[in-house]
């Protein structure tokens, strides 16, 4: 039996360090560093080694070795775990290689490789070029990280790298938002899945991006960006306008037979949806405000027309015909202030204050009132006999039960809503089985006019608001199907799915 | 006879609480502005204030500050447009000074039983008619 030759260690491997050199130089251009390195750990010394190295600083670095513990890369490899450090020197950390080499370490960021729970290596950026890392900046090299240490996965299960080009493309098409990236000439190098989904083309790699995106203004905007820079831009396709958001940043590469060529890497996000949830949170609070000022103005002249006629009703000497009529004054004004005051809680709702709770209302009644709101959602009410009385203000009411469905909308899957009552009519929970992650999404949506109150009756602070003009939006997204089924002490909403 | 001070900046509200007191029996004194109220106050002794707090001149919140500061100890009834005034209301007066909040339009009734309760809470402390400034 002849003992089998060990190969050249896997890490070792040409293929391999040249994608592991591609990944990282995409993590340097999409996170706009001065330098980034790539450490992989070496098990027989406990050490890092600077395995390849991008900035001022490559030559002195590459192979040299570090502690494992030593340093940020060697905190990172030892603990496991990202770290993001803004402006090291005012926290008091001293960097070796930096006194070392004269390089000034501005800004780090550093996230592990991990391969089945252990730490194989670190993937390190260096000064970002645009202010701090961020945790925007760190979600994105963790995605990268992930990416090397599949990839070094299976290396290391001894797989062959032939496909490393579709091996980028995957990676590419892992990052949040849309990437294009274009070399000197205009021509679209690399592209992901997220920008052809944007702009709703496909295979956009090899062609020109004036023929992908012929608008003038993004083109000039693209051309006047000498280093970096962002704009925004609206593109029509199909007759839908979206906003798109561009951030630009241009790298410089230079091949081995020193050969240097410029690229342009451009991050795409669609901020369509962010700037009409904009809109809609500006027109809800404006009218809000103008509610609650027409509201306080019509107290001032209702005053004397209750107080006088509540004064002059009483007066008995007058003919029977005057006293009808001030009785008819007297009962509108009580009318007119009853209206003055439902003003006021339809402002506080559209300013998210919380309103008191003085009413016993059949919450029947409200459910059906919201759903011919929403009128082409299909649904089905299963009743039970009697009234499912809860006490709470109507129009509180409609708003949370409202809200609570359009949770229920915005969730792909669908979900649960049941509301139980005590006998007092008393919510006793209010259990939204199957939306937890989805009150998390919505969360996670920045500037979404989403609002917590706390829950007037028991004082929670976990139901989040939204107004009738985003159950739309949300409506004219999703096809779901609304059933409600009322039993005695419990009402159950289920949202799904249309079709499914 | 009471004698309350009524202080609105709308001349139709003035209109309506004189003649409501006048109605009750209480000799009524009038300022439609929050000076109007300062001089008025040096001048004579009120069992009951009825105060506006959006008005002109000085604010209704501005003038409950020179009342406690000045040591007057008449009960006040606040009557606002604006409920959520409230609670500014009652984090400058709360120990310092009786107070009933109401929001327009009030109901008569309403405000009517607020006036007895004052009076008669002030009667327990001081008998009514007697010099009520400091």
């Amino acid at each position: 039996m002849r003992l089998k030759k060990r190969s050249e260690p896997i890490t070792e491997s040409k293929d391999l360090n040249e994608l592991l050199k591609r990944i990282l130089d995409l993590a340097q251009g999409v996170l706009e560093s001065e330098a980034a390195t790539l450490f992989l750990v070496d098990r027989d010394t406990d050490e890092l080694v600077f395995k390849i190295v991008n900035g001022p600083m490559a030559s002195e670095l590459q192979g040299k070795r570090i502690e494992i513990g030593e340093g940020i890369a060697g905190r990172t490899a030892r603990e496991g775990k990202s770290f993001i450090i803004n402006r090291p020197k005012k926290s008091g950390y001293e960097d070796k290689f930096d006194k070392q080499t004269g390089f000034n370490t501005e800004s780090l960021l550093a996230s592990p490789l991990i391969v089945d729970g252990d730490t194989i290596g670190v993937i390190e950026v260096i000064n970002s070029k645009g202010g701090d890392y961020t945790e925007k900046s760190k979600e994105i090299l963790e995605q990268l990280a992930a990416q090397v240490s599949s990839e070094l996965k299976m290396a290391l299960l001894g797989e062959r790298l032939s496909k490393s080009e579709d091996f980028l493309n995957s990676v590419i098409d892992s990052l949040p938002g849309g990437i294009i990236i274009l070399d000197d000439e205009g021509l679209i190098k690399k592209s992901n899945k997220t920008v052809e989904k944007m702009l709703g083309e496909k295979d956009i790699e090899g062609q020109q991006l004036k023929e992908i995106l012929p608008y003038k203004d993004i083109l000039e905007s693209i051309r006047k960006i000498k280093y970096k820079g962002s704009f925004e831009a609206v593109i029509r396709r199909n007759g839908k306008e979206s906003h798109l958001n561009f951030e630009l940043s241009r790298a410089k590469e230079i091949s081995s037979s020193g050969i240097e060529a410029e690229y342009i890497i451009i991050q795409i996000g669609d901020v369509t949806e962010k700037i009409e949830l904009d809109r809609l949170k500006y027109l809800q609070e404006a009218n809000a405000n103008f509610v609650a000022g027409l509201s306080h103005r019509l107290r001032t002249p209702l005053t004397p027309i209750l107080g006088l006629s509540s004064i002059l009703k009483d007066q008995k000497d007058f003919p029977e015909n005057y006293k009808e009529m001030i009785e008819i004054i007297y009962g509108a004004s009580l009318e007119m202030r009853e209206m003055v005051e439902k003003l006021l809680d339809i402002a506080k709702i559209g300013a998210n204050k919380a309103i008191e709770i003085d009413e016993e209302v059949d919450l029947s009644s409200v459910l059906s009132e919201i759903i011919s709101d929403l009128d082409h959602v299909p649904f089905e009410f299963k009743k039970n006999k009697g009234k499912f009385v809860v006490k709470g203000k109507h129009i509180w009411l409609i708003k949370s039960l409202r809200e609570l469905i359009a949770i229920g909308l915005k969730e792909k899957a669908g979900g649960n809503l049941r509301i139980k009552l005590n006998s007092e009519g008393e919510y006793v929970y209010l259990n939204f089985k199957g939306f937890k992650s989805l009150i998390d999404d919505f969360s996670k949506l920045e500037n979404a006019p989403i609002f917590q109150f706390d829950d007037p009756l028991t004082g929670d602070s976990d139901i989040k608001y939204l107004d009738l003009p985003l159950i739309r939006l949300i409506l004219n997204q999703h096809n779901v199907k609304i059933s409600v089924r009322e039993e005695e002490n419990l009402l159950s909403l289920r949202f799904e799915k249309a079709g499914k | 006879m009471a004698k309350v001070l009524v202080a609105d900046d709308v001349p139709s509200i003035l209109y309506l609480f004189k003649e409501f007191f006048k109605l009750k029996g209480f000799e009524v004194d009038t300022a439609d502005n929050g000076f109007e109220v300062g001089k008025k106050l040096k001048k004579n002794n009120y069992h009951l204030v009825v105060l506006d707090i959006k008005m002109g001149g000085k604010h209704g919140l501005e003038v409950l500050e020179n009342v406690i500061e000045r040591g007057y100890k008449f009960p006040v009834i606040v009557c606002t447009a604006y409920g959520h005034l409230k609670e500014d209301v009652d984090l400058i007066t709360k120990g310092k000074l009786d107070v009933e909040f109401l929001t327009k339009p009030p109901d008569l009734e309403l405000l009517w039983d607020k006036v007895v309760k004052l009076l008669e809470k002030n009667a327990i402390k001081e008998e009514i008619g007697t010099d009520n400034r400091k």
